[in-house]
């Protein structure tokens, strides 16, 4: 009987195991560390359970979605109650200058309503927008990819979601930094979210992380 | 060619079923579309008040005798500097 780690509960040999047990507990031990070794980190790598496209295409890669020509990209079972708070990071370009926008999704359909959110630009000066129907998070320019990340805070909880997120805006000749706060103040418990430009279609990809409880 | 492409990779291999857009996403696109719009006027508009505020200013200060290059570099906002 073979023995347990205490606090992985490990699995290794006894001296009386027999030798033919071995390759059954080999299999049992490279199965547990595989499960253990994504939660390690302060980020865990979140696979979605589905995507969705308008356009182009778009692929599923480990925990990589990537789209090409799309006019939106929707990420579904990516949220679930088991983490509180995740990171979505972005990298992509756009066939045209245009604001990229986010809305959170739950069961395959997106909330197109109560979000509160003050979007800014820095540079000599800024500007400011609100949007209550969606989070303006990012432009995005032709030829130019650009990279930005967002907070998303309790969207499996029955209470307002909040997200945070910062962009670069790699326009032609100048950067921008913009920033984008909002809560969906619903009761909602979003599983997922799509992503989507204004006008035209992006290219690029996305990855989710959950943050360790 | 099908709107919307939906992949599960739930299932080995995926699942990909494709399908048309429903009256609702239409209609949110359209309702995206005009806000697209009526944002880039406010946004063009906005820019349009502010640099005539700030010609207004320089305009102003010159008729005090300020020159161009007192005025870049007392009032930087006004010239962008």
């Amino acid at each position: 009987m073979p023995g347990t780690t205490p606090v992985y509960g490990f699995p290794y040999p006894e001296p009386t195991d027999l030798v033919a047990d071995y390759p059954a507990m080999g299999q049992d031990l490279a199965e547990d560390i595989e499960a253990v070794l994504p939660g390690l980190g302060g980020l865990v790598p979140v696979t979605p359970t589905s995507i969705a496209n308008s356009g182009g295409s778009a692929s599923l890669s480990g925990i990589a979605v990537s789209f090409t020509g799309v006019s939106s990209v929707s990420v579904n079972g990516c949220f679930t109650s088991t983490y509180a708070n995740y990171l979505i990071v972005f990298r992509s370009v756009a066939s045209t200058d245009v604001n990229a926008y986010l809305r959170l999704r739950a069961a395959g359909t997106d909330t197109t309503s109560s979000y509160q959110s003050r979007y800014c630009q820095f540079y000599t000066s800024y500007a400011t927008n609100t949007d209550t129907v969606r989070f303006s998070f990012n432009t995005l320019h032709a030829t130019r990819y650009a990279n930005s990340f967002a907070f998303v805070g309790a969207p499996q909880v029955a209470d307002q979601t909040t997200f945070i997120s910062n962009a670069l805006d790699n326009g032609s000749g100048y950067v921008l930094g913009e920033a984008c706060y909002g809560v969906q103040s619903g009761t909602t418990q979003f599983d997922g979210f799509t992503y989507y430009p204004g006008s035209g279609n992006i290219t690029g990809n996305l990855r989710v992380y959950a943050y360790k409880n | 060619m099908a709107d919307v492409t939906e992949t599960d990779y739930t299932t080995n291999p995926p699942t990909v079923t494709e399908r048309d857009f429903t009256p609702e996403e239409l209609a949110q696109i359209e309702a995206d579309r005009v806000a697209d719009e009526q944002a880039a006027q406010a946004a063009a508009d906005k820019a349009a008040t502010d640099a005539a505020a700030r010609a207004a200013a320089i305009a102003h200060a010159k008729s005090l005798g300020f020159t161009d290059e007192m005025i870049a570099v007392m009032y930087p906002n006004l010239t962008g500097a």
